[in-house]
């Protein structure tokens, strides 16, 4: 096991998963006992970190901004972490992250300059400073990028292993000034009547879709779903903002309950995302409405009419058949009670 | 001798019987739950401050086979232990922190075709201590296993919820501690995968945003 803390050796980062038949044996390299690694990296000033959460600039195209973070080593031992800047992006959960180091940034990671690696005394704080360099030719409006400072654990020759790269980092949000134009569009609309089998029992809606910012600015999704005489709020009232960055697309699902299965249920997505300006302001973009339509058979309900139908029937018909019966014996006996008449009078 | 139509009079009443019977019954049934630059660096005194700091074991992962069938190739293994530490005193209210977890494919070293990352999953395990803030991420398997949870055979290709904290609103504040986890890792391959070494990279990363 080695632990590489320099940026030469990064060179060389493989993590091998060895998979050569007949590797169960690998035997496990003799570990260099090193105390763990523990460290915080944030936005600062010269001086030391300055309380900011993330890093965001308004710059105009061509020109450049100078910043700095603090990385702060909690372990034993001296470190030398290696620092990276990248792309950022939300994943599928809201959440901040960026590019590793193993994909090639293509945007405003690529204009933050730092230093390849910084060595860390223990207990130490290090401020280092780092440059955005905005191209003349960027388009405007918010790009995303992320600055990290990092250890490797990867274990080295043969045998089975898995790199871990970790990382503490921050997010460096630029706003190229120029034209806004927030703009986004709903697709992928998938609506579902969940049927409840009990007949008693309302079912539920579930309806899914996707917003895509096809604008320049990041948004804050937000909007409500009108459907069965409900209103349905997204993101719910304990729920944090979704961010969507120009470009990135965020599925939202949302779960109507106790809908009674009225055959058709007209609905209505009605979205209003918030533009997050540099300055902390907000506009809004031109909100837009979304039809929505659900089927909701009455199946279970149908069923019981129908089966109540088919016993009622049942009987109705019995009784009609042992009425007739019953005519067409008295018919037999008065017949019978003629013809013994007619056979007495011939007596 | 049953004539024919008491034969469908007796079906219809049956039926019609059946057919109350079991919506019935389900009406009692119980409902389904609901880099380069500048190198000038200013060492600074300790800082008084606490910190939001990651703390990652030295210890190996390895990834040994096990689990194998005719079908497929399995091998499994355990991220080191991540720590995630929050002595500061004054958070502001509403930001809170996240580790992510993504991994890159993996890439044959002899040139033969690469792993994707697709197929790489793994189990964060339950956060050692629970105290209800802080969660671990859920379990992702890898894309050609079926979902244990909808929809969550999508292997580690993009940034998967490792470690949180969970603000239950922008008011809350993140609360001092000091939370562990580690996860079980899985990599399923076809049967006929090429032998030989492959080399991917687990990228595990502390963030902070706001509410």
């Amino acid at each position: 096991m080695t632990r590489f803390r320099s940026p030469s050796a990064l060179a060389a980062l493989v993590a091998v998963a060895g998979l050569a038949a007949g590797l169960a044996g690998a035997a496990p390299a003799v570990a260099e006992e090193r105390a763990p690694v523990s460290w915080s990296v944030t936005p600062a000033d010269a001086t030391g970190p300055d309380g900011r959460v993330s890093v965001e600039h308004p710059i105009d195209p061509g020109a450049e901004v100078q910043d700095h973070f603090a990385v702060r080593n909690l372990g034993e031992e001296e470190v030398a972490f290696r620092l990276s800047a990248a792309d950022g992006y939300y994943n599928d959960n809201g959440r901040f992250d960026m590019l590793p180091s193993d994909q090639e940034s293509t945007d405003a990671g690529t204009w933050i300059d730092v230093p390849e690696s910084v060595t860390v005394p223990p207990g130490g704080t290090v401020v280092v400073p780092f440059t955005i360099t905005v191209p003349e030719k960027a388009e405007p409006g918010d790009h995303a990028a992320g600055i990290a400072a990092s250890v490797l654990s990867v274990k080295q020759g043969d045998g089975a292993g898995v790199g871990v790269e970790s990382r503490v980092g921050f997010r460096v949000m630029t706003r190229v000034t120029g034209a806004l134009a927030p703009a986004f569009s709903v697709t992928n609309v998938v609506t579902d009547y969940n049927t409840s089998w009990n007949p008693i029992r309302p079912g539920s809606i579930d309806v899914s879709f996707d917003v895509v910012n096809e604008g320049n600015t990041r948004l804050a999704v937000a909007g409500v779903l009108e459907i069965a005489g409900r209103s349905i709020a997204f993101p719910a009232e304990n729920e944090r903002a979704q961010e969507v960055l120009p470009g990135e697309s965020r599925s939202f699902s949302l779960a109507v309950g106790q809908v009674w299965p009225l055959l058709a249920l007209p609905g209505e997505i009605e979205l209003a995302p918030t533009v997050t300006t540099a300055g902390g302001e907000q506009t809004t973009v031109a909100p837009s409405s979304i039809g929505v339509f659900v089927w909701a058979v009455p199946w279970p309900q149908l069923l019981v009419v129908l089966g109540i139908l088919l016993v009622v029937m049942a009987l109705l018909w019995r009784r009609g058949r042992s009425r007739r019966r019953l005519d067409v014996l008295l018919e037999e006996a008065r017949e019978e009670g003629r013809r013994d008449l007619a056979l007495e009078g011939r007596k | 001798m049953i004539s024919k139509g008491a034969a469908a009079r007796c079906a219809a009443g049956i039926v019609g019987g059946l057919m109350l019977a079991s919506v019935g019954s389900l009406a009692f049934a119980a409902d389904p739950g609901d880099s380069s630059g500048v190198d000038v660096k200013v060492d600074i005194a300790a800082v008084e401050n606490g910190a939001l700091s990651l703390t990652v074991d030295d210890t190996e992962t390895t990834l040994t086979e096990g689990g194998s069938t005719a079908a497929y190739r399995q091998f499994t293994g355990t991220l080191p232990t991540v720590t995630v530490t929050d002595t500061r005193d004054d958070v502001p209210a509403g930001v809170f922190w996240y580790v992510t977890g993504q991994a890159g494919d993996f890439v044959g070293t002899a040139g033969q075709p690469n792993i994707p990352a697709t197929q790489l999953g793994w189990s964060p395990a339950d956060v050692l201590d629970g105290s209800g803030e802080v969660a671990s991420g859920g379990e992702v398997v890898p894309a050609s296993d079926t979902p244990t949870q909808p929809g969550n055979n999508t292997g580690l290709a993009s940034g998967e919820d490792f470690l949180y904290l969970a603000l239950d609103s922008a008011d809350a504040k993140a609360a001092q501690g000091s939370w562990s986890t580690t996860a079980d890792l899985k990599l399923k391959t076809a049967a006929n995968v090429a032998p030989g070494s492959y080399s991917s990279l687990l990228t595990l990363s502390l963030f902070e945003d706001t509410y």
